[in-house]
């Protein structure tokens, strides 16, 4: 399925959501791994955790009884490569031309 | 053209230690453009370059799959001005959606100038969408040029990336 960078953006725009999707990043977790240090019930977890899953970016596992809730790295990759994307494109490919004219330069010298 | 644009939205400048038409050069012949230009990691590859008004520069930008893209050069003003729309293409140099997504404009007017200084070229890069829709608009807006979301999400981001980079 395409990510759908609407919804991808509006889920990491909570910053509880951010930090359990920053938890997921070191590995799975059930829902009650994740209630504990965010001080939170399992519900308003498990609220969030259904906010990620429909933006893809989490899913869960369903042969486990705890079901435990892994990170999804499609979405996120997309939304990354393209929050200032248009702008590292350019700040990337503006230094690979200031390094391709100071080589070209000097293989000039190099032949004079 | 620029007069009634607003390019609030996009600038990019640099310094560069060298003079403009060795500049001029690296932007306007093919073996030297697909050198630099692309996205990072990518292996760009000129399928096609005209670099005139009217003219294409189609290539392929590698990286696990292949996508393509290109320039359709507007006007050429040696030494000191490319005006053009970049957009993502097919493998026929046809005109392509985002392939991430659907609400990304499909062209960007880009204009680049060239000016000389003590120390070489300041080179800047304006840009905005093209033909988009108000929605397009405020994608590019809000994603890809404030630079608030991504900085918004940078802590979040930065782990994610080396996580990402790890599964890649």
């Amino acid at each position: 399925m395409k990510p759908n960078l609407d919804r991808v953006f509006s889920a990491l725009a909570d910053p509880t959501r951010r930090r359990i999707v920053a938890r997921l990043a070191r590995g799975e977790a059930t829902v009650m791994e994740l209630a504990a240090p965010f001080r939170m019930t399992q519900p308003s977890v498990s609220k969030h955790i259904k906010v990620l899953e429909r933006a893809g970016l989490v899913s869960r596992s369903r042969h486990a009884q705890t079901r435990p809730c892994r990170l999804e790295p499609a979405p996120l990759r997309a939304a990354m490569e393209w929050t200032g994307s248009y702008r590292m494109l350019w700040e990337d490919s503006f230094d690979r031309l200031s390094d391709f004219l100071d080589a070209n330069s000097q293989t000039k010298k190099k032949g004079q | 053209m620029t007069g009634s644009r607003d390019f609030r939205i996009f600038e990019v400048t640099r310094q560069l230690r060298h003079p403009r038409k060795t500049v001029w050069k690296a932007w306007s012949e093919r073996d030297q453009i697909e050198k630099w230009w692309g996205p990072k990691g990518c292996a760009v590859r000129a399928l096609r370059f005209e670099f005139k008004p009217g003219g294409f520069f189609h290539y392929s930008m590698e990286a696990g799959v292949a996508m393509w893209g290109r320039f359709n050069f507007l006007e050429i003003s040696a030494p000191d001005r490319i005006v053009w729309l970049n957009s993502f293409a097919n493998r026929d140099c046809g005109m392509a959606r985002a392939p991430f997504s659907d609400k990304c404009p499909l062209e960007i007017l880009n204009i680049v100038t060239f000016s000389e200084t003590a120390e070489g070229t300041t080179q800047t890069l304006r840009a905005e969408p093209f033909g988009a829709t108000e929605e397009e608009k405020q994608f590019f807006e809000d994603l890809c040029l404030s630079g608030s979301l991504a900085q918004g999400f940078g802590g979040t981001f930065d782990q994610l990336s080396d996580h990402l980079n790890g599964n890649a």
